[in-house]
């Protein structure tokens, strides 16, 4: 068997020998170029791959997929600084400020910042799984369903330490993210809930939709929005701007880097976690230990780093049950798993003994994936940025094409389109009327994780399988929770609320409180579990009391028409809700329009109407507008049914006609 | 005399054929013609990596590249993989689209949200049958357990009950079940951790666990013993646990005991089922059943499939078709017993 730094020296070797350095470096360029296109997942390159290098040896192989689950990390974290738009479910918490720095004036020092965030990560990320190789084995099999529901819990409890102009609304919007986080199937029973006979529902709404949704097509709309409110942009160059400051501001907040790889290396630890619950544990971290925590959502360095960091240093967890235990938690996981057997390597004690050098050839070579994408980050940075200067209602439209031909992309599902479309709208009026989206998105993530775990350690405790008490991993993290909770305490300071609700949040409240009692009832009356009962009726009082709280704020003075954008908003403006939005109403009726007349034709309605709202009337903008319309529809057909071989539903109206 | 003969009988066997064959091979160029840059969906309700996406992209890019056709697959994941054959059976000619899927998924006797069966669609063939498998620590001895209860991990419940419930039940095991572990690894780390005792999957998933040392197969859910793996109990048939833990029992319990427990071997087993909807023309029909037949009898899925250590049991869409049903009445017969059970393991 050979020696530790034998085998960490073979790895080495492995890794930077000639030619095998290609190996690396080609799957880290095809995997940044895979994720930076977002809701394009590396399941399929990899899935290809396994079938690909089957005649390669293991250590080539391996290279490979070190490279190509290190190299899908950092680019989506570009696109959610640069446009909002989240390139992987993880990199939805860099959104928090990635996207406000950028729109700040600073795209350079974000992407920058994210790039060395994301380096420091890694490699602190790996310098602890080397430390605990060891201990590996013993250490995972202690992480059950009670530790990561009380992880779960911890995410959840980051929603405290944010800074709210309400926290009625924040807690009622916790609640809503959690209801919405069970419609689907009862992870335990397997039995449909909410899904109202809809099929479609029973998988649950999708995170990435959601997140497009909620995040890319709610900014999308206001921008869509703003010449015809002279809603003001203010977006100016700030002369501090630089990836030098970016870079910077890492070693400045270095322990808070460092703290953060090491969240999110236990977190990815644990299977079936992943990196999103890293990036936001980490992400509360980070408010839960600043001094001022005013700027966190609008733009807190600190509130890029500690994600960043996390998200890239939880790489290395992710894959080690799979290689410890041979049981994968997470996606890479299974095609490492089947790339392990595959090439007649065991998975499990050979891979930290007799294999050793072998687990640590993927480690470095994942290591050496993120280093390299997070250098190509920061040479990047200058040009990169430059696309956050593209201004924003010329980008409106473009964005919009892109992201619903993405969403449409995913699965060839248009409930995915709906789903993206509703949270859009909700997106908008949550932030027009300054009502907290964060937690909303935390529990939206959080909650079916925290519920199957839920259920399966009360399950374990009824059937006398696990004991609390005797669980020393539990017993940190519940420690973790208590500190946690105790220190955001101590640092909140006991002040009412900063922003008393209006007519206008009636509008929100009063609707959402209908939902819940939908919810609610049928969640009575269908016998759904205890913990789906227990959280609808909490949510359904919650929100009765924010809906009366309005109602009387409102009367009698109030004035529904003027809102100042709130804590999450990205740019600083004004907006006057009750001027007609025709983006509005086109994107509602968008999803009729495709059950009718079909994708490609309504996109190009969309596209037409779009373009004729935001121009003077003439003939010749109607025209121009009808040639974008229909190269948008073309374009779109090209890349959804030629390239992608995506196949779509038969409209109402072609199914008529023939 | 007798060598003229028979050198005339072949060659007259062999003339009969030539027409045949003519007309066979004209139907295959007629489908080449039909699916060369045609569009063809394969669904996979199951995420990327696993078996039945590897079976799927085996055969897709086989597909590919015998009639010229554009392949796509897509993983159309949750609802107990009804999604998934919702998108099958709902596809015409004019989207076509092939989806493998286990047996179960097709065959379900109660908790059918979709409410499709195999009505809906027709059976293109079999790429796979094996056993299913309970496993369990290596120090784990079913024969020597007795009557305690026994807890198992199960991911989805309906598959669960037959896997694991109806299982003890034939045995005479009191067993409890923990619902909501996200597949086959998370189950299998709750027996090393030592939450559940046993958990129940394809034979090769349990192998492949069981090459880490720590697992094994406990029982095969087999009617009758398996060449290979003569150590591990088998539950039906002569010499099956059943028959093991029943002898005290009275003879008509007896009787009840094995018939069930062959039942439980045959709709347990994991058969993994090329279909496609019922809504497209005899012609597409005729020729992807043609296409897939050659396909899983051809060398190409052969060779590949044991590149990627992925066995292969081809069985044609005829014979399928009534292997299908035949699971599906056994399942069927047995539906309000398995209901019960789904209702006790989950207490």
């Amino acid at each position: 068997m050979p020696s530790f730094f034998d085998a960490l020296l073979t790895g080495v070797t492995n890794t930077f020998s000639w030619p095998g350095i290609l190996i690396p470096i080609m799957g880290t360029f095809l995997a940044m170029a895979i994720s930076f296109l977002p809701g394009i997942g590396s399941a399929s390159l990899m899935a290809l791959m396994l079938v690909l290098t089957v005649s390669w040896s293991p250590e080539s192989v391996l290279l490979l997929f070190g490279a190509l689950v290190g190299g899908a990390t950092f680019m989506g974290s570009v696109t959610a600084i640069l446009f909002n738009i989240p390139g992987s479910a993880p990199s939805a918490a860099a959104l928090l400020d990635g996207y406000p720095l950028g729109q700040k004036g600073y795209p350079r020092m974000a992407i920058s910042c994210a790039a060395t965030a994301s380096a420091v990560g890694s490699l602190v990320g790996v310098i602890v799984l080397i430390a605990l190789l060891p201990v590996l084995r013993p250490l995972i099999a202690e992480l059950g369903p009670l530790e990561r529901v009380l992880l779960g819990i911890w995410g959840l409890t980051t929603i405290i330490s944010l800074p709210y102009s309400s926290k009625s609304k924040a807690a009622t919007m916790c609640l809503l993210g959690l209801l919405l986080s069970m419609v689907g199937s009862d992870p335990v029973s397997g039995l449909a809930r909410w899904t109202f006979g809809s099929n479609q529902m029973l998988h649950g709404l999708g995170t990435i939709p959601a997140l497009l949704g909620f995040f890319t097509l709610a900014e999308i709309i206001g921008w869509g929005n703003q010449k015809f409110n002279q809603r003001v942009t203010v977006r100016p160059n700030q002369p501090a701007d630089s990836v030098r400051s970016g870079i910077n501001a890492v070693f400045k907040h270095r322990w808070l880097t460092i703290r953060s790889s090491i969240i999110g290396t236990l977190v990815g630890m644990v299977p079936g976690v992943g990196g999103t619950v890293a990036g936001f544990v980490a992400y509360g971290h980070a408010t839960q230990t600043a001094d001022d925590t005013t700027q966190f959502g609008k733009g807190d360095i600190r509130g890029l780093i500690a994600p960043e960091a996390a998200i890239d240093a939880k790489d290395g967890g992710s894959l080690l049950p799979a290689v410890a235990l041979g049981l994968p938690g997470s996606e890479a996981g299974v095609f490492l798993v089947a790339v392990l057997l595959l090439h007649g390597l065991v998975p499990g004690t050979p891979m930290l003994t007799s294999q050793l050098p072998l687990t640590f050839t993927l480690i470095i070579a994942l290591l050496f994936s993120n280093l390299l994408t997070s250098v190509i980050g920061v040479l990047l940075a200058p040009w990169l940025a430059k696309l956050s200067n593209f201004p924003l209602e010329r980008m409106a439209l473009p964005a919009l094409v892109v992201s619903l031909v993405l969403i449409v992309q995913l699965n060839g599902q248009i409930f995915d389109l709906i789903t993206a479309i509703v949270f859009g709208i909700a997106g908008y009026f949550f932030k027009l009327h300054n009502w907290p989206r964060v937690p909303f998105v935390i529990a939206f993530l959080l909650g079916n994780f925290i519920e199957r775990n839920l259920a399966l350690s009360a399950r374990l405790i009824e059937l006398d399988r696990i004991q609390p008490l005797q669980r020393p991993a539990a017993l940190v993290i519940f420690l973790l929770i208590l500190i946690s909770v105790f220190w955001m305490y101590r640092k909140t300071k006991p002040e009412a609320e900063t922003e008393a609700l209006g007519a206008a949040d009636t509008w929100i409240a009063a609707p959402l409180t209908a939902v819940c009692l939908v919810f609610c009832v049928s969640a009575v009356f269908a016998n759904y579990s205890t913990i789906t009962v227990v959280t609808s009726i909490v949510a359904l009082l919650a929100w009765i009391v924010v809906t009366a709280k309005s109602y009387v704020g409102a009367w009698p003075s109030a004035d529904p028409g003027i809102h100042h954008q709130g804590a999450d908003s990205s740019t600083q403006t004004i907006a006057i809700s009750s001027s007609p939005n025709l983006h509005l109403y086109l994107l509602l009726a968008f999803p009729l329009a495709i059950y009718l007349l079909g994708f490609f034709v309504s996109l190009a309605g969309l596209v037409f109407c779009w373009l004729l709202r935001q121009r003077e009337t003439s003939w010749r903008n109607g025209l121009s507008a009808l040639l974008l319309a229909v190269a948008s529809a073309g374009i779109s057909y090209f890349l959804l049914i030629e390239l992608w071989n995506v196949i779509l539903p038969t409209a109402l109206l072609a199914q008529l006609l023939y | 005399m007798k060598l003229n003969r028979l050198i005339t009988l072949a060659l007259s066997f062999f003339a009969l054929l030539l027409p045949v064959s003519g007309i066979a091979s004209e139907l295959s160029q007629e489908c080449q013609a039909d699916f060369n840059g045609r569009k063809v969906r394969f669904v996979v309700a199951k995420e990327a990596g696993g078996g039945i996406d590897q079976y799927t992209r085996l055969i897709a890019n086989i597909f590919a590249d015998t009639t010229g056709a554009r392949t796509q697959i897509s993983n159309i994941v949750g609802g107990g993989g009804f999604l998934g054959l919702q998108a099958v059976a709902t596809a015409g000619d004019e989207n076509l689209t092939i989806g493998l899927f286990d047996a179960e998924s097709l065959n379900q006797p109660f908790g059918n949200h979709s409410g499709l069966d195999l009505e809906d669609f027709y059976t293109l063939g079999i790429v796979m049958v094996e056993i299913e498998a309970w496993v369990g620590l290596v120090d784990f001895d079913l024969t020597q357990h007795g009557t305690a209860r026994l807890i198992a991990a199960v991911s989805d419940p309906f598959l669960g009950v037959r896997r694991l419930g109806l299982a003890a039940h034939t045995m005479g095991i009191p067993l409890s079940a923990v619902g909501g572990y996200s597949g086959s690894s998370d189950a299998m780390a709750a027996i090393l951790r030592g939450e559940v005792d046993v958990a129940a999957y394809a034979l090769t998933s349990v192998l492949r666990a069981a090459r880490g040392g720590m697992l094994k197969p406990v029982l095969l859910l087999s009617d009758g013993p398996v060449a290979e793996f003569a150590d591990v109990p088998y539950l039906a048939g002569e010499g099956g646990i059943v028959d093991l833990f029943t002898q005290q029992w009275e003879p008509h319990k007896r009787i009840e005991a094995m018939r069930l427990a062959r039942a439980t071997a045959e709709i347990s087993k994991s058969i993994r089922t090329l279909v496609i909807s019922r809504n497209i023309s005899q012609r597409s029909h005729r020729c992807i059943e043609e296409i897939i037949d050659n396909i899983l009898f051809g060398d190409e899925l052969a060779q590949a499939a044991a590149a990627v250590n992925r066995p292969i049991t081809p069985i044609n869409a005829q014979e399928s078709s009534a292997i299908l049903q035949r699971s599906h009445a056994t399942a069927m017969e047995y539906r309000s017993l398995l209901s019960a059970l789904l209702t006790e393991i989950m207490q």
